[in-house]
């Protein structure tokens, strides 16, 4: 036990003295959920044309309601249908509107699917929404449908992922490659307390992490938790058992920390891109969707959308938390005995 | 002739570390061959729950018409407004349809959506309230990617985000490994400059560059059938060339400003990596960037790609349209290595 705390103290020294692993801890979190909000922070905003060769008294009519939609940042009228065209070859124009007495026409730009697909969902929305069969569509568990507080939560994942992955790797392949761990070897250390120590030290990083993130995502963002703040800390304490497995794994299977650094970098590349960060699971062809099993960042996520917005409790989480614990004991497991031999 | 010197020395050291090349040569057919297929936006089989309170034939054949596209699958029904929430929280639905008593009388439907996956729900949204209203009343068509394939969308993003790693974090490494263990010192022993041996260093990483590249033309064509005409498979080329040369510069520029390798990693990330991958259009939209970062973000090296891709090679725009990308990419290099080479020059060796 005094072994254990010693370790544990080892390690927090360590940090405490390495002031670039101090700010990677303290600021990196701050620094990402402070910027990386401003890449979405507006609502998608539309730039229109609208073309009319035969000059029908609609046009100024179209102009006026699209521009009343604050989610058009630009409608202008162009008559000649080759200028507009030409603007959306430039890339200035996402839709044009063509009228003539057949009726409307609509062309889209289509190489960013997701955005064409809304323009026109939206462009209907403001022009021909009385003769639609009426729909009311309620969101809920986020019923404002923020774009921000969504991201908020897989971003604080992805913090934690970055950090606690890097952390523990690159701690782990420094002591070996610096010749620390040769030295500790031959002292009474057993590897196991050593192993355990550290990961006892970093999953209270990983803690502090997490609480560091959803205070400032409450103060600045003003994010609720909807669920019990016992229930998120749980969570993430499981999620942090495989994704320390995983940093373990990594460590142990790269003798420099240059490897290690192309290891770490082409594996958290594919496990956020592959869980549903940016894309969900039923767009994804089967076999990349099976991959889920075997990801710990998509199970961090999911669970935290599940007590974030929509107040899970533990009962409602069980399976999530049971197989990230059967991962992460695959994962440590593996990195230790391949750890001890090393 | 000093520079190739070193270039082949650098080439050497590569060459020997397995692990480190076979990830190097593999991590672009990775990233742009595997998540190409993954970043698809398209539904399928979204499992929905029905409270049908109007039990008429309109409105079971409502729901039998969702469950047989393919978009939407009938997943059970609810029989009382309360079991909504349990639906989303138990059952993991993705939607609830609440059906009305007077259907037929123009009441409306009521659709309860999942706001915890904003993104799934957005989807469903449009494609639902198309299906309802049996299709827009107008015509429409899309400019450049006519079926909306979803799988060529994320490609000149993907293919920015393997250059940009592997580019940035090469070169920088190998410069920072030399100071690290020491053999830097020798190296400035020799009779070569500053600048020539970062350019020696610089070369082996380039043909590596040059061969992600030619992988991942490879990889568009065979697996997602992109057909690019031949000047544009020279512009791409040189795009390519160009992108890379400007993140190992910046690379540099990290490695100039840092220390360990601990540092230079997190300075990768932090500051070349993820502002990349976030404000350059890849993920959202630049039109829906704040005000704030827009004029950064037009000016990301990975914006840059990404338009002058998308121009090359979906638009199949010419080169007045495109050359501005160039421009910007080139003139960016050229400032940041000079900052790089002075900061160099004065604290190589800063402990």
């Amino acid at each position: 036990m005094r072994l254990l705390i010693a370790t544990i103290y080892k390690e927090y020294l360590q940090l405490v003295r390495n002031k670039v692993l101090l700010f990677l801890v303290m600021a990196c979190p701050v620094i990402l959920l402070g910027i990386i909000p401003l890449s979405f922070d507006g609502s998608t905003r539309f730039r229109a044309a609208i073309c009319d060769s035969e000059g029908s008294y609609r046009v100024s009519e179209l102009v006026g309601e699209l521009s009343l939609n604050p989610l058009f940042e630009s409608v202008v009228f162009i008559p000649v249908p080759e200028e507009a065209e030409a603007q959306m070859d430039a890339g200035r124009l996402d839709l044009i509107i063509y009228s003539s007495s057949a009726g409307f026409q609509i062309i889209l730009d289509g190489t960013f699917p997701r955005r064409a697909l809304n323009a026109l969902h939206v462009t209907d929305k403001t022009l021909f929404e009385k003769n639609q069969v009426p729909v009311v569509f309620h969101t809920m568990f986020n019923s404002g449908r923020r774009y921000n507080h969504y991201s908020l939560i897989s971003l604080i994942v992805l913090v934690i992922t970055l950090v606690g992955t890097a952390l523990i790797t690159l701690n782990v392949v420094r002591e070996r490659e610096s010749g620390l761990e040769e030295q500790l070897r031959s002292t009474v250390l057993d590897r196991f307390v050593y192993f355990l120590g550290k990961f006892i030290f970093f999953v209270f990083i990983c803690l502090f992490e997490v609480v560091l993130c959803l205070l400032f995502c409450r103060l600045v963002y003003g994010l609720e938790n909807q669920g019990s703040f016992a229930n998120y800390l749980i969570v993430n304490v499981v999620f942090f058992f495989p994704l320390l497995g995983l940093g373990y794994v990594i460590a142990a299977f790269s003798r420099t920390q240059l490897q290690a650094v192309y290891m770490l970098t082409i594996v958290l590349i594919l496990l956020t891109m592959l869980c549903t960060m940016f894309t969900h699971l039923s767009s994804m062809p089967q076999w990349a969707a099976a991959t889920r099993f075997v990801n710990p960042v998509y199970y961090g996520i999911e669970s935290s959308r599940m007590v974030i917005f929509k107040g899970a409790t533990l009962a409602n989480l069980a399976p999530m938390l049971g197989w990230m614990l059967c991962l992460g004991v695959v994962l440590n497991a593996v990195a230790f005995v391949r750890f001890r031999k090393a | 002739m000093r520079v190739l010197d070193i270039a082949k020395k650098e080439a050497v050291c590569v060459y020997r570390d397995k692990l480190s090349l076979f990830i190097l040569v593999v991590l672009p057919v990775v990233i742009v061959g595997v998540l190409g297929n993954v970043l698809r936006f398209e539904l399928l089989d979204l499992e929905f729950a029905v409270l049908d309170n109007s039990k008429s034939v309109l409105s079971r054949n409502l729901v039998n018409e969702l469950d047989q596209s393919k978009q939407f699958e009938f997943a059970g029904d609810l029989f009382s407004l309360s079991q909504i929430g349990g639906a989303f929280v138990k059952e993991n639905m993705d939607f609830v349809m609440v059906i009305p008593r007077d259907l037929d009388r123009g009441e409306p439907l009521q659709l309860f959506l999942d706001g915890s996956d904003l993104v799934l729900s957005e989807a469903v949204m449009q494609t639902l309230s198309v299906m309802i209203a049996g299709g827009y009343p107008f015509e429409f068509h899309f400019k450049y990617n006519a079926q909306l394939k979803s799988e060529l969308v994320p490609l000149p993003g993907l293919v920015m985000i393997a250059l940009i790693i592997v580019s940035s974090i090469m070169l920088a490494m190998s410069v920072n490994r030399e100071r690290e263990s020491g053999t830097a010192k020798l190296l400035l022993l020799t009779p070569a400059s500053m600048g020539q041996i970062i350019a020696g260093k610089a070369i082996p990483y380039l043909v590596i560059s040059l061969l992600h590249g030619l992988s991942v033309f490879l990889i568009s064509w065979f697996m997602f059938g992109l057909v690019i005409d031949f000047t544009s498979v020279a512009g791409f080329f040189m795009l390519t060339f160009l992108f890379s040369l400007n993140s190992m510069i910046f690379g540099l520029f990290i490695a100039s400003l840092v220390k360990s390798e601990l540092e230079l990693l997190i300075g990768c990330w932090l500051f070349v990596f993820v502002p990349n991958v976030f404000f350059s259009g890849f993920i959202y939209p630049l039109q829906s960037m704040s005000h704030l970062v827009l004029p950064v973000a037009r000016f990301m090296p990975g914006s840059l790609f990404i338009e002058t891709y998308k121009g090359l090679v979906f638009r199949g725009a010419s080169w007045d349209v495109v050359s501005d990308g160039f421009l910007w990419l080139l003139i960016q290099g050229v400032v940041v290595f000079a900052v790089t080479l002075f900061l160099f020059k004065r604290n190589f060796f800063r402990k």
